[in-house]
């Protein structure tokens, strides 16, 4: 694979400070009573042609970022920055209309196959509605496009007219990804792609969104909860946590050796993959705490073995602690925390490193 | 063991062979649309379907009712005043050839009550297409012939009895159904312009707006239909002409069926708006124009139409309602309503139950809708299994 | 060794649907000692769920067990009792449901009523099998709670299953399903709905539960991690059928049929940003109205295929060494030593 180092590659977007708070209402004259911090101050940059995988678990606040990104929400506060023509332009200064251009280049792919796709629509409608909406009115390009798109997700061309009900949960997941590169985005948000399929056809649909991205170039935001999938395709793994960032890192270090105590936990928790496989074990006590009154100080305290008082005061902030690594934790240079050694394949020095 | 046993090895698949389903089934079967599965869904009800012929019959009989009527509404017996319904033979010497007897008035010399009595010493033949009243079909062409009839003068055949008046029932509920039967239908369509434009906005846009409307809603449903219609047909001028209260009647029944279209349809754009679909099309820049015709309308035309055949008996018996209570379509114009309002008082409905006959036909409607949308409800969701 | 617990032989239930029948589950035959964990692995739709509907006898209506047996051996009885030939909506098999054989699902909030406490849904339990008083039953509820990692448990014996986070509501649900101490525990993918964190929990509670009650579970999972962590045998379903069944790190390590080859390949592993791709199984599952005769699999196979993988009459499962059965005409030659 001809890839340069991610961080290397220009950055494509970054969201500075992004925040999201949903107003909790109540009462016949809906008075808002208080809001979920969905996301609750988020920092992260996509490079151009890369893969960042944003990984976190129920309530994490990962879906509402990407749809913070792909500005179908607007945000509480914050900037979201995204290069075209060299330039960074601020999107969230931009008023509606000028969005227009912005949502040619980027575009999204859901978790549920099912509901993804309108069921009163032929492939052919499906996958050329982006294509549509921005004005191609000549149906004979259209087809010609679709075809091409069918082709590119290996779907059989003669099975445009056909409707979502007559394909399989991977086949659908396919249109859908058509339908996403039909106008050749910049940037594809992948909201848990493959969570809703069965194992053998993740891994069908994981090479295809690589060999996509081989082919065309495209950045990836592909969230997940799933710590294995992330791993597999992305260049870069952002941990969220109660709607923060908690730490950024390339994907062999942050597996090897996280620097986040709430990363080493998620770690812990993968099911192992080989049943010789010896792994200590750390279990989190308790939930994650509501996001409408999150705790004060570090937002991983009460769940965190390591924590200390300045932990229960002190918001940590996200930062950078070596080149390509951030971590929101107050401790990160005293603690040696615990990764996955990786399985004979990765070699046995791959994980000696400090 | 007898042998080294090894994970077998496998063959890598190229891209095209990895998605396909090696079972290639039938390929016309996966290009059936949406309405074409309903429809086989539909046909395999059979209630339903007996509903949507009787509908037919009956929308049809409406169309030609002129026809069918041997009479027309004014056609008054001087001599047949409150005559009960009469049978129709239909074989006479062993051949098919339908006659009447003729009835006479006589007085019971005990009670001193009109009697009629049946004259079976004549026989009048009945005749079809017989030459009679002239009057329009569909209201354009010229005609005077009627499906049956008789020739003689001095008869009438009255299969349902004639009224105070005299005037053939049969006639005036074949007639009146032409009213009964669209009043309705005008009304549902109304409706549902109003119902879906309101209902979808409500459902999409949400927020504020949404707050209203279900306020509004809340407020017209919260009166009391019968006293609402009747305030609102008082207030309609009485020199109107018929045919312009006949209009007002239908929006007045609209007034309140679209605030249930609307809540209706609203419920099931809220739960479409988080179909990812929608999403979908939303983050690749559709406008709210192109996601409510091209997603949402689609998505809830088969609900529109099965929430419309369920109103439409509802509209039918408002109708009734408030033409029996004095306030819906006057005469001249006869619906089942009007006929209806002359069998008000317990002494008529005792001597003369004929008179109730509209009843039968309100019902036989009014169930005919009924299953018929039961029966396009349960087949507009295809995609659940059986 | 030679006593175990349950033993299905040669199970087949059906759906009888207006489209035709499926056979959900197709000569399924199964063995799982007393103490042990035995994984059940497949994709959806492969009939994992139907074997354990069909051993608690719970099975939709539409479906009904038309051949084979269900060997279970109650409490302090030699003597197998066959469940397969059980009165469905008789008194024994529900003394024995919820007492001898109890079962965890996927979601929790679809088995515990939205209606009633946790504490009066777990006390009834345990009222109705052990014939207890009512004051007892609620203490009985408390230890079990207590001993399912419930933190203030007597606190929350009044909440409803709403009130609960899911990881709370699928440890209450464990707690009903042993507050009879039941010898068998059949859980479908109990883990599936959580997060990974909370999915760690319940699967150490179900360990050391395992040791302390002394029960064996059926774990059915389509998540091979799952299995690895906590089966010691395992078999594979594919299309109704058992494919493949041995040790867990036989199976792992040694897999001998395609499916299961596919399975392991296709899962990522964690930490390992491959070089190349995954080896994805090609295809999809058959419809259910059309399975391929012959090996199921045949048409996604990417081994070599032979002319006998579409015998009409199917192909065995064939024990190829000791105590690891595959069905696979690649393996016809192989004999157990």
């Amino acid at each position: 694979m001809s890839e340069s180092t991610p961080s290397d590659r220009p950055i494509l977007l970054e969201a500075i400070g992004l925040k999201k708070y949903f107003p909790i209402q109540r009462g016949l004259f809906r008075r808002t009573v208080g809001y979920v911090r969905a996301v609750d101050g988020v920092d992260l940059a996509i490079h151009e042609g890369e893969t960042l995988g944003l990984v976190g678990e129920s309530g994490s606040g990962k879906t509402t970022v990407g749809r913070l990104i792909l500005r179908a929400l607007d945000a509480t506060a914050g900037t979201i920055r995204y290069r075209r023509d060299g330039r960074l332009i601020d999107l969230t200064a931009l008023p509606r209309r000028a969005l227009r251009e912005y949502r040619r280049e980027v575009s999204i792919i859901f978790q549920d196959p099912y509901s993804s796709l309108d069921p009163r629509m032929t492939v052919l409608d499906i996958v050329a509605e982006p294509l549509r909406i921005h004005g191609v009115r000549d149906e004979e390009e259209i087809r010609a496009r679709v075809r091409e798109l069918l082709q590119l997700v290996g779907l059989r061309v003669q099975h445009m007219n056909r409707y979502p009900y007559a394909f399989s949960g991977g086949q659908r997941q396919r249109i859908g990804i058509a339908r996403a590169l039909a106008l050749r985005p910049r940037l594809i948000v992948c909201d848990e792609p493959v969570s809703a399929l069965d194992v053998s056809i993740q891994a069908q649909v994981l090479n295809l969104l690589r060999a996509l991205q081989r082919q065309f170039g495209m950045a990836y935001l592909f969230i997940s909860h799933d710590l294995a999938v992330v791993s597999h395709v992305s260049s870069r793994v952002a941990v969220m946590y109660l709607g923060t960032i908690v730490e950024t890192a390339p994907v062999e270090a942050l597996y090897t050796e996280p620097r986040h105590p709430y990363t080493e936990a998620l770690l812990s928790a993968i099911p192992r993959s080989d049943p010789d496989e010896r792994r200590t074990r750390i279990v989190l006590p308790g939930d994650v705490p509501n996001p409408a009154s999150p705790p004060p100080g570090c937002r991983f305290h009460p769940r965190c073995r390591y924590a200390r008082e300045i932990c229960r005061s002190e918001v940590p902030r996200l930062r950078e602690i070596a080149p390509g690594r951030q971590v929101a934790c107050h401790l990160a240079e005293e603690l040696h925390l615990a990764g996955i050694q990786p399985p004979a394949a990765g070699g046995p020095g791959a994980a000696g490193r400090g | 063991m007898s042998i080294e046993l090894h994970p077998p090895e496998l063959i890598f698949p190229a891209e095209v062979e990895l998605a396909e389903a090696a079972v290639e089934a039938d390929e016309r079967r996966y290009m059936v649309s949406q309405w074409r599965l309903m429809g086989r869904r539909f046909v395999r009800n059979r209630a339903a379907l007996v509903g949507g012929v009787v509908i037919g019959i009956l929308y049809l009989t409406a169309l030609f009712a002129n026809f069918l009527a041997p009479y027309s509404v004014e056609n008054r017996f001087f001599q047949y005043l409150y005559a009960p319904p009469q049978g129709i033979h239909l074989f006479h010497d062993g051949r098919f050839e339908p006659y009447i007897y003729p009835i006479k008035l006589t007085i019971d010399p005990t009670s001193l009550r009109k009697v009629y009595t049946v004259d079976r010493s004549r026989v009048i033949p009945l005749h079809f297409f017989v030459h009679a009243e002239p009057y329009r079909l569909f209201g354009l062409i010229p005609t005077d012939v009627h499906l049956f009839g008789v020739d003689d003068p001095s008869a009438a055949v009255l299969l349902l009895g004639t009224d105070r008046q005299g005037r053939d029932l049969l006639s005036r509920i074949l007639i009146g159904s032409q009213i009964s039967l669209t009043v309705g239908l005008v009304g549902v369509v109304l409706s549902l312009i109003f119902g879906t434009i309101i209902g979808i906005a409500s459902g999409y846009f949400g927020g504020r707006l949404d707050d209203l409307i279900q306020r509004v809603i809340e407020l017209i449903r919260s009166f009391p239909t019968i006293p609402l219609w009747m305030g609102l047909s008082a207030a309609l001028p009485p020199n109107w002409p018929p045919l312009l209260t006949y209009f007002g009647i239908t929006v007045i029944l609209s007034f309140i069926g679209w605030t249930w279209l609307a809540r209706q349809l609203r419920g099931k754009v809220l739960a479409l708006r988080e179909e990812e679909y929608i999403h979908a099309a939303e983050i690749a820049g559709a406008s709210p124009l192109w996601v409510i015709t091209r997603h949402l309308i689609p998505a809830t035309l088969s609900h529109i139409i099965v929430i419309a055949t369920l109103a439409l008996p509802n509209m039918i018996l408002a109708e009734t309602a408030l033409s029996f209570l004095g306030l819906g379509i006057r005469p001249p114009l006869t619906s089942w309503g009007v006929l209806l309002q002359e069998a008000q008082n317990i002494e008529t409905l005792a001597n003369y139950p004929w008179l109730l006959s509209p009843l039968a036909f309100i019902a036989v409607a009014v169930l005919a809708f009924n299953f018929l949308g039961d029966g396009l409800r349960d087949a507009s969701d295809p995609y659940t299994v059986s | 060794m030679s006593q175990p617990l349950l033993e299905i032989r040669n199970l087949r239930t059906h759906f009888f649907t207006p489209d035709g029948i499926v056979r959900a589950v197709d000569d399924v035959s199964l063995e799982i000692q007393p103490g042990e964990t035995l994984g059940l692995v497949g994709e959806s739709g492969c009939g994992k769920s139907m074997t354990a509907y069909s051993i608690m006898r719970l099975l939709p209506r539409s479906a009904r067990i038309v051949g084979g047996q269900i060997l279970f051996r109650r409490r302090g009885q030699t003597e197998p009792i066959d469940l397969a030939r059980v009165d469905p909506g008789g008194d024994l098999i529900r003394d024995i449901r919820g007492n001898e054989i109890a079962m965890v699902f996927q979601e929790p909030m679809t088995s515990l009523s939205p209606v009633h406490t946790i504490g009066d849904q777990i006390g009834e339990a345990i009222q109705l099998h052990q014939g207890v008083s009512r004051a007892v039953a609620r203490e009985r509820t408390v230890e079990i709670l207590e001993r399912v990692g419930f933190a203030a448990a007597r606190q929350r014996l009044d909440q409803y299953p709403h009130q609960l986070s899911g990881g709370l509501r699928q440890r209450a649900m464990i707690a009903m399903a042993l507050s009879c101490h039941p010898s068998l525990l059949i859980a479908d993918e109990p883990t599936t709905a959580l997060d990974v964190t909370i999915q760690a929990q319940i699967l150490e509670l179900m360990k050391d539960l395992q040791q302390q009650f002394h029960m064996a579970i059926l774990l059915i999972t389509h998540n091979l991690g799952v299995i690895a962590e906590m089966a010691s045998r395992v078999a594979v379903m594919y299309m109704g059928k058992i494919v493949e069944s041995g040790d867990t790190r036989t199976i792992f390590h040694r897999p001998l049929h395609p499916y299961t080859v596919g399975l392991l390949r296709s899962t990522p592993r964690p930490g390992v940003r491959a070089e190349g791709d995954l080896t994805p199984i090609p295809g999809s599952v058959p419809d259910p109205f059309a399975v391929p005769s012959g090996c199921a699999f045949y048409p996604r196979c990417r081994a070599r295929t032979r002319p006998s993988c579409r015998s009409p009459e199917g192909i065995p499962l064939r024990e190829v060494e000791p105590g690891h059965f595959v069905r696979c005409t690649l393996y016809d030659d192989a004999r157990p030593g």
